[in-house]
């Protein structure tokens, strides 16, 4: 046996040397990259899975029940295989949405659940604290066998589960929770894990080296010997009967779930892990390390039996054998590593439970009740007094419950407990229908049939609770026994709780999810978490930018696109544009915010083509961004929100306010172009107008200087014609003839200038409301009408009075019964020719017709055709030889001054009607300047 | 040896080994039929759980050599 003193003083140093390792990982990692940042590392602690009653209990299960120890650890090693899958969603799930253990990985796939946060907080507990009461009973019982002569136990062998218990509390604190850390990651802490599983390997393996091939002749000496002398151990050792089978696979099921959802487990594997990467190391190096710490566990437990010891004592056989074969530093080296399997669960644990305690339990409870507040300023105080809490709790409850049933399988019933976490958190990652509320049935559900069926039994088998209940049932209801329950006999009484606790809890859990709605926040949580490895991990707002998305790939999904609307030389020249357009042509890689305008342009191209609906669903069809390609647009979108600092309703608001707004910019700027097109109009108008009456000016001045300059001379011609007649009275016809035709044109020449100037020049309107039939009257009785022609009057009386020029207006009218005049004539004169009957007649008449006032001239006279007919209203257009061209310009000229239209119609041969119109309201009394 | 990197890399592999484990060292290959060949099932098990080991570690090799080693396209 060893010296206590001694034990305790190299277990001290032990510690202390793994607190100087912790010290400098810490250190450096603040330095340089952290030497926990290491694939081996990462994989080392994982080790921590095997725990002290592991390094111990497996021999004892071994001794008693053959390798029915095995399934823990081959369990892990087939849940390993899917880690590349599950472990990465769930380290990445961690990294985006900064997990801290596992309550609150659960919680934050179901809407960030308090309750369901608080629930799992409340599992993990009550599972690991028994737990961690077994590695204090591991600790102080092996440390009682490596001392204890003899005599009476040491001072320090007395009171080794304090001193121990103090040295866990001061060294968590140290290693684990030290500071406040929002990541919750412990490097120091989890070095020191790596260091302790790889002396517990090397001790185990060192022990089982020790007996199988010092105390014995290797494996084939160890079985050969149980099988010739002990032959009824083996017998014992393998049962062959169902129920051990069952048992097997239930193991096997329970050691897949606890290598991820034990609180410690998740905690090394998914808070600690630095990278996703190191995942690949662990799936062959841990099930290597499961492998090689297990390999000498049957030979050690059936050399233990061969060497005589009881098959009971089996857990103390791996410290045992070396120690009483005298290898007292082998035993000290195995005791070693059995203190380090049971310390660094105890730390792990202790700070896992602790992080949820404070999270989950701790900080709702100050939110609710007020005057905590205080609290929120003293997490980190809190948190040291919860992992004294959880520690001293952990060896309380050894000291209480001592050799008892329920902590020899609280390892089995820990696996159960963190068995029911598994439908939620593995249904989260893989089943987006999984809502809050199936969360929480389930694990309720779950969680109560497990102590029912599990715990309580565990209880009554520890004598604390009248063994009744487990013959009788609860009031005496057999179909309600805890380990029969609903009349189930046929199923070992850990495989009968784990079948009815995961049936209650997958049962609930599904139902309650397809019974409840998701909320929109918990389907984008759930999308978010189930999609999490084909999606692209949380990037910087500067990787967002960078250029990762491979472009021919893209060019090649929209020519294709674009093939089906145009040919492939159109598409292909159509995509180049589009790649050109968004100013990417010649890049290899572009980045996501590159790839959203290549899709722009692509739909403003499809949308000219097959209009906006349809570019839109062909572009939706042809998925041009990847689900991870959306996803990482969707968080550009969301930063972009985010810099906005708007919640989505503003940004919807402002949205609206801005389409409202557009609509309303274009309605104005269609009107707008609608006037600019009118004014437009107006202003060719004005400016032909302007032209014309430039024109018209220039005529009316040269007009005016030539027609000054020849009514002068036609001045003199005319006195000097008309002196002429009077002095040659006596003079001879044809002399006579002559100056008469003289006098005759010089009056022409006169009337002709006349009507150049009235034309050219016009003068100041002096429109007059007045009765047109009066006036028109008295205007007709001025003209003189050749005999043989026969004019007609029809003035209606009904007609309303309207404001006119009158003289202008005068002119309007001699100048169509002149026409009309010279047209019947000229037809008369035809027809005498021909000797054909004619009698010429001209009929003018007035009427009203819609508010308007309408002269109409009709003669019977030669009529035009159709060309003359529409150029008979051009300045200087006549048929006639001595016509100056300017009557009808001039009619086309006062009417519209008065706003009022002019129509002509005629057939030649048979005559004129020419209709002048008169707006009622038209002509304003004092009229503009012409 | 492409090819067997290749399968090795790909998701339907690992849940094919998966099952073939879970048929391993489960029932009904796992018995014990005599109780003097319990060395041949010891030597069985954990001949088994090194050769899935083995096969682990080119697994893990293989995606390595992926060149994926985010595995953003693993599901595609």
């Amino acid at each position: 046996m060893l010296d206590s003193f001694m034990v305790l003083t190299i277990f001290c140093f032990y510690m202390g040397l793994l607190f100087l390792i912790a010290l400098w990982v810490e250190r450096a990692s603040t330095v340089d990259r952290s030497p926990v940042n290491n694939p081996y590392v990462y994989s080392l602690s994982l080790a921590v899975y095997c725990t002290g009653w592991t390094y111990y209990g497996s021999v004892g299960k071994a001794a008693t029940s053959g390798l029915l120890f095995l399934p823990i650890y081959l369990g892990p090693t087939i849940a390993i295989i899917l880690w590349w899958t599950v472990l990465r969603k769930m380290v990445r799930i961690k990294t985006r949405h900064h997990i801290t253990s596992i309550a609150d990985f659960i919680s934050a796939r179901y809407n960030k659940s308090q309750s369901v946060a608080a629930l799992v907080t409340i599992i993990a507990l009550v599972g690991t604290t028994p737990y961690i009461a077994l590695q204090f009973k591991a600790i102080i019982s092996t440390f009682s066998i490596i001392t204890s002569a003899e005599g009476s136990p040491s001072w320090v062998g007395q009171h080794m589960g304090p001193i121990v218990v103090g040295l866990m509390w001061i060294f968590t604190i140290i290693l684990g929770i030290r500071r406040l850390d929002p990541t919750e990651r412990h490097p120091g802490l989890i070095m020191a894990v790596a260091v302790e599983c790889l002396v517990k390997l090397v001790a185990f393996l060192a022990a089982g080296i020790f007996v199988t091939y010092f105390l014995f002749d290797g494996f084939t000496d160890i079985f050969k010997k149980i099988t010739e002398t002990q032959p009824h151990m083996l017998v014992e050792l393998w049962k062959t009967d169902q129920s051990y089978y069952i048992t097997w696979t239930t193991y096997l099921i329970l050691a897949m779930s606890a290598i991820m959802f034990l609180p410690r487990q998740f905690h090394v594997a998914v808070i600690e892990n630095f990278d996703e990467d190191h995942i690949r190391t662990a799936m062959w190096m841990f099930p290597l390390y499961m492998l090689l710490i297990n390999i000498f566990v049957l030979p050690i437990a059936m050399g233990g039996l061969l060497k005589g010891y009881p098959a009971q004592d089996a857990d103390t056989f791996v410290l045992g054998l070396p120690l009483h074969s005298g290898q007292k530093w082998l035993s000290l080296l195995v005791f070693l590593g059995g203190a380090s399997a049971a310390t660094g669960m105890i730390m792990i644990s202790s700070i896992t439970v602790t992080t949820m305690i404070t999270n989950h339990l701790l900080l709702p409870i100050v939110d609710w009740i007020k005057w905590l507040g205080f609290l929120r300023r003293h997490l980190l105080n809190c948190r040291w007094v919860a992992v004294a809490g959880v520690i001293v709790t952990g060896y309380g409850f050894e000291q209480l419950v001592g050799e008892s049933y329920m902590l020899v399988n609280i390892g089995m019933i820990a696996f159960a407990a963190a068995f029911q976490l598994a439908p939620a958190a593995l249904g989260g990652i893989a089943w987006h229908r999984g809502n809050q509320a199936g969360a929480l049935l389930g694990l309720g559900a779950g969680f109560v049939v497990w102590f029912y069926t599990l715990l309580l039994p565990a209880f009554v088998r520890s004598g604390w609770i009248a063994d009744s209940l487990l013959s009788n049932g609860p009031w005496g209801i057999a179909f309600l026994k805890p380990e029969q329950l609903f009349g189930v006999m046929t199923l070992d009484a850990l495989t009968h709780g784990v079948f009815w606790s995961f049936l209650f809890n997958t049962g609930f859990y599904v139902f309650g999810s397809l019974f409840f709605e998701q909320s929109e926040q918990e389907k984008n949580l759930a999308e978010d978490f189930a999609d999490v490895l084909i999606t692209v991990p949380a990037l910087g707002k500067s990787s967002r930018r960078e250029s990762h998305i491979v472009a021919w790939e893209k060019k090649k999904i929209i020519e294709d696109l674009l093939c089906q609307y145009l040919g492939a030389a159109e598409a292909a020249s159509m995509t180049e544009k589009c790649f050109h357009e968004a100013r990417v042509l010649e890049k290899g890689r572009i980045s996501i915010v590159e790839l959203a305008e290549v899709h722009n342009q692509v739909e403003k191209f499809l949308s000219g083509s097959i209009g906006t609906a349809a570019a839109f669903k062909a572009l939706r069809q042809a998925e041009i961004f990847d689900p991870g390609e959306a996803r990482e647009l969707s968080e550009v979108y969301a930063e972009i929100l985010a810099s906005l600092k708007v919640t989505p309703e503003e940004l919807e608001q402002k949205i609206d306010y801005y389409q409202e707004r557009e609509a309303l910019l274009t309605h104005h700027a269609a009107e707008l172009e609608q006037k600019v097109r009118e004014r437009t109009r107006d202003l060719e108008a004005a400016q032909e107008e302007l032209i014309k009456r430039e024109r018209l000016s220039v005529i009316g001045q040269l007009t005016a200087i030539v027609s000054h300059e020849l009514r002068n001379p036609l001045g003199v011609i005319q006195s000097s014609a008309y002196v002429l007649s009077r002095k040659l009275t006596d003079t001879d016809e044809k002399t006579q003839k002559h100056l008469e035709r003289i006098e005759q044109q010089v009056g022409i020449c006169d009337s002709i200038i006349g009507e150049l100037l009235e034309y050219t020049r016009g003068r100041r309107s002096a429109a007059v409301k007045g009765e047109i039939n009066s006036w028109l009257e008295h205007v007709l009785d001025e003209l003189t009408f050749p005999r043989e022609i026969r004019v007609m009057k029809l003035l209606r009386r009904d007609i309303p009075e309207i404001s006119f020029d009158k003289e202008k207006m005068r002119r309007v009218v001699v100048n169509l019964c002149e026409n009309a005049i010279q047209a019947v004539i000229a037809r008369q004169t035809a027809l005498e020719e021909a000797k054909i009957g004619y009698s010429p007649r001209i009929r003018i008449s007035t009427y009203s017709a819609d508010s308007n006032v309408c002269i109409q001239v009709e003669d019977n006279g030669m009529g035009m055709n159709s060309e003359t007919t529409m150029r008979a209203f051009e300045p200087l257009f006549t048929t006639r030889a001595r016509g100056t061209g300017l009557g009808l310009a001039i009619v086309k000229k006062i009417v519209e001054e008065h706003e009022g239209t002019v129509h002509l119609s005629s057939v030649p041969d048979q005559g004129t009607i020419i209709t002048i119109t008169l707006p009622q309201d038209g002509r304003k009394e004092s009229g503009a300047n012409h | 040896m492409e090819r067997f990197k290749k399968l090795f890399r790909q998701t339907e592999f690992r849940i094919a080994l998966f099952f073939l484990s879970l048929v391993l060292f489960g029932w009904p290959i796992v018995h014990f039929p005599d109780v003097h060949r319990a060395e041949n099932m010891f030597v069985y098990l954990f001949l088994a759980w090194a050769m899935v080991i083995a096969v682990l570690y080119l697994v893990s090799t293989t995606l390595v050599e992926s060149g994926d080693p985010k595995g953003e396209n693993e599901n595609k």
